[in-house]
């Protein structure tokens, strides 16, 4: 794949995907999280 | 019960709102109002030197601290307005007026700086205006008890230590 | 070129300090104050573009650069683990830090660290320590900085140096101008057009990835593979792991990032800079290491392979364009330098000095205090990067390795293990600096084939589970902490639908009105 070993292609894409796939379950995970404005004391 | 009166932000939520608000999370569980609690904050009126470009700016800002926690948080202008509510729903401040304007100046100080990510004097001067109190509606819904805030309708659990 | 390229680079600040003005001017009288002072939003795009362009620095031109013209592929090791930091950091720590450092009204990173795990000694070995890193991190930049003005303008690196730490000062001392939330959003918007500029210009250069790729196993085919050049690394999973977890969990460590969580104004806002941080990290974060491999074949042998991205736009750009990207990058070095350093000097005057010399001490004393260590820190960084430079990798791996080791346990169990204790947090933090340290230092890892990030953590995490379960009786977690995490009290857990609509800015008053609430209560039986 692009003139890549097999086991350099996995790592330049195979942790792509996973961060992507990690990314989804975090919105999932956290969909009912509060949308409204809390204070910003910060 | 003694009432004295004392200055409370103008709220936005009233009794029934306050009600509404818990009763609409969870129709199936009983929702009743118990009463009310003041907080209590410092206020201070804040003038700041923000280093902008070319000269400093004076920006006016307004600065609450919490009464028994010190903590800061900077705020929009509010209203205040008179009610007489009885001793035992008041909670007194834990700070001392000089302790709240530390608290304040450092809030502030930092605030600033975080923001205009410099290292620099701010001329932080405040003046204080009094204590103000915010009135939480004490609901409960269910098993569990809430707060309300009655300006912004916000709601939080109390947890009450185990029996 | 110089003379272009110089005169984009001053044409570019001109716009910069142009927009400063432009949106200082623009009636912003009221969205200034609330975005200086109260937090009025911005909007997403730019907080998200805010967010992530503060981590591009010189670790990113030169360092990534340096170790994919190096090494190959095996650079990509560190970019596996970098692309998911952001959102790994958001969803693990962020609204619990957010909601803890509220509750215990923190506003320094040190300071949560000491108020969540109460002891003096919390306070000064790690206000001790993070100052102690974030100078060298800081000196990383310093390096890149003048390294990249030098090569850029042709200015001899002394002066180039001297005129990036000079900037970089006048920045951070004075900067209120340059951190409109604006002009950051102009430098990302040019940084990120330049990057995609430079890695587009080298693969039509090169006719593809595929054919670069190719040219490359021609010329050496280890530099295709994931164990480095000549097969270096070869099965050294050790090392692997370290490069893994520097950028994805290292960054726990850094004062700036944990601050930031500190300062989330919502919960949703996490989601979307955790969507925005990997969307961009996707795209940003292998990119300087594939110029860095491109690089290979576009340059002859060069001096100094951090030189490499810098190198390459200056071969395949245009003038103009070189010097408007090259000015970006500058501006993301100087920014990055700025936030390094405004932290050192707020963890040295309120967390160290404020805290253990002088507790009545004065606005004025405070700034004098930050400043002075500021310039300190410019005075002997300057000396360091004149005279003996260490490669910008060397330095940023070290650093984060040091504080991401002592760091991390204390903060991913200061919201998730309400067991971890004082003693715990203490032991845990030494344990991870020392043996990371001592590590890096004494060379083990190539000896043992394990980098000091994966020792160091290693380290730092069994001390802590050690340590705190060993003094749950004689230190135990103090109650108004527990409450604060929401273990303590209560009929039950809360149930879902009260939970999503609780806004847990409200916890203090929350806490508060629940002791005087059940005190009377118990009266009143």
């Amino acid at each position: 794949m692009f003139g890549l070993p097999p086991e350099t292609a996995l790592l330049v894409f195979g942790f792509p995907v996973f961060w992507i796939l990690y990314t989804i379950g975090f919105l999932y995970v956290s969909r009912r999280w509060r949308r409204e404005s809390g204070d910003d004391s910060s | 019960m003694n009432k004295k009166p004392i200055a409370i932000i103008a709220p936005n939520f009233d009794r029934h709102a306050a009600l509404e608000r818990i009763a609409g999370l969870d129709r199936k569980a009983l929702a009743r109002v118990e009463g009310a609690v003041y907080y209590p904050y410092f206020r201070f009126a804040a003038t700041c030197r923000v280093p902008g470009l070319f000269s400093k700016r004076d920006l006016g800002a307004h600065c609450l601290v919490d009464g028994r926690r010190g903590i800061g948080a900077t705020t929009v202008a509010f209203e205040t307005i008179e009610e007489a509510v009885g001793d035992g729903e008041v909670l007194g401040a834990l700070l001392s007026a000089e302790a709240a304007r530390n608290a304040a100046q450092r809030f502030m100080t930092h605030a600033i700086s975080r923001r205009t990510r410099t290292i620099a004097r701010f001329g932080v001067e405040l003046s204080h205006c009094g204590v103000v109190y915010k009135r939480f509606w004490l609901v409960r819904g269910g098993q569990h008890r809430f707060v309300v805030d009655s300006v912004t309708g916000q709601l939080h659990d109390i947890r009450l230590a185990a029996a | 070129m110089s003379v272009t390229v110089i005169a984009f680079l001053l044409l570019y600040y001109v716009a910069v300090l142009g927009i400063g003005y432009w949106a200082m001017r623009r009636g912003a009288g009221e969205d200034l104050e609330g975005y200086l002072l109260g937090g009025r939003k911005i909007g997403p795009m730019t907080t998200a573009l805010t967010l992530q362009s503060t981590s591009m620095s010189g670790y990113m031109f030169l360092g990534a650069g340096g170790l994919g013209f190096a090494q190959g592929y095996w650079a990509l090791w560190y970019a596996a683990g970098d692309i998911g930091g952001g959102v790994l950091n958001l969803s693990v720590i962020g609204r619990r830090m957010r909601k803890l450092s509220q509750m215990m009204g923190a506003l320094t990173a040190i300071e949560y660290l000491e108020k969540r795990y109460p002891s003096p000694l919390v306070r000064l070995f790690g206000g001790t320590l993070t100052v102690f890193l974030l100078g060298f991190y800081a000196l990383a930049q310093f390096i890149a900085g003048g390294k990249g003005m030098a090569l850029v303008t042709g200015i001899p690196y002394p002066l180039a140096l001297a005129i990036a730490v000079a900037v970089i000062l006048v920045y951070t001392f004075m900067g209120g101008y340059l951190a409109v939330a604006y002009t950051d959003f102009f430098q990302s918007l040019v940084m990120l057009f330049g990057v995609l500029w430079i890695v587009v210009a080298a693969l039509s250069e090169l006719g593809g990835l595929t054919a670069a790729n190719n040219a490359i196993g021609a010329l050496d085919p280890t530099l295709l593979g994931v164990w480095g050049r000549d097969m270096g690394f070869e099965g050294q999973w050790g090392v692997v792991a370290g490069a893994l977890l520097i950028f994805s969990v290292g960054y726990m460590g850094w004062p700036h990032v944990v601050t930031r969580h500190m300062a989330m104004t919502e919960p949703a806002t996490a989601r979307s800079a955790g969507v925005y941080a990997t969307v961009w990290n996707l795209f940003f974060v292998p990119a300087p290491y594939l110029v860095g491999i491109l690089a290979i074949l576009i340059l002859p042998v060069i001096e100094d392979p951090e030189m490499a991205i810098f190198q390459v736009a200056a071969r395949l750009l245009p003038g103009a364009v070189t010097g408007l990207v090259m000015a970006a990058i500058m501006a993301a070095i100087m920014s990055t330098a700025d936030s390094l350093l405004l932290q050192t000097g707020s963890i040295a005057s309120r967390d160290l000095y404020e805290r253990f010399i002088n507790p009545e001490a004065s606005e004025k004393q405070m700034v004098w205090v930050s400043r002075g260590l500021v310039c300190a820190i410019a005075a002997v960084g300057y000396l360091v990067a004149l005279f003996e430079p260490p490669s910008v990798f060397g330095v940023v791996i070290f650093a984060t390795s040091v504080l991401g080791s002592a760091f991390l346990p204390a903060y991913v169990c200061a919201v998730w293990w309400p067991k971890a204790n004082t003693p715990g947090a203490l032991t845990s933090m030494i344990a991870g600096a020392s043996v990371s340290f001592i590590w890096e230092l004494a060379d083990l890892t190539a000896t043992t084939e394990i980098a000091p990030m994966l020792a160091g953590v290693l380290a730092s995490t069994v001390t802590m589970i050690v340590v705190s379960l060993a003094t749950q009786r004689i230190a135990p977690v103090p109650e108004h902490i527990r409450v604060a995490l929401g273990v303590a009290g209560s009929a039950g857990p809360i149930p879902a639908g009260y939970l999503a609509a609780t806004d847990f800015a409200l916890g203090p008053e929350a806490a508060e009105i629940a002791q005087a609430v059940n005190g009377n209560e118990q009266r009143h039986e």
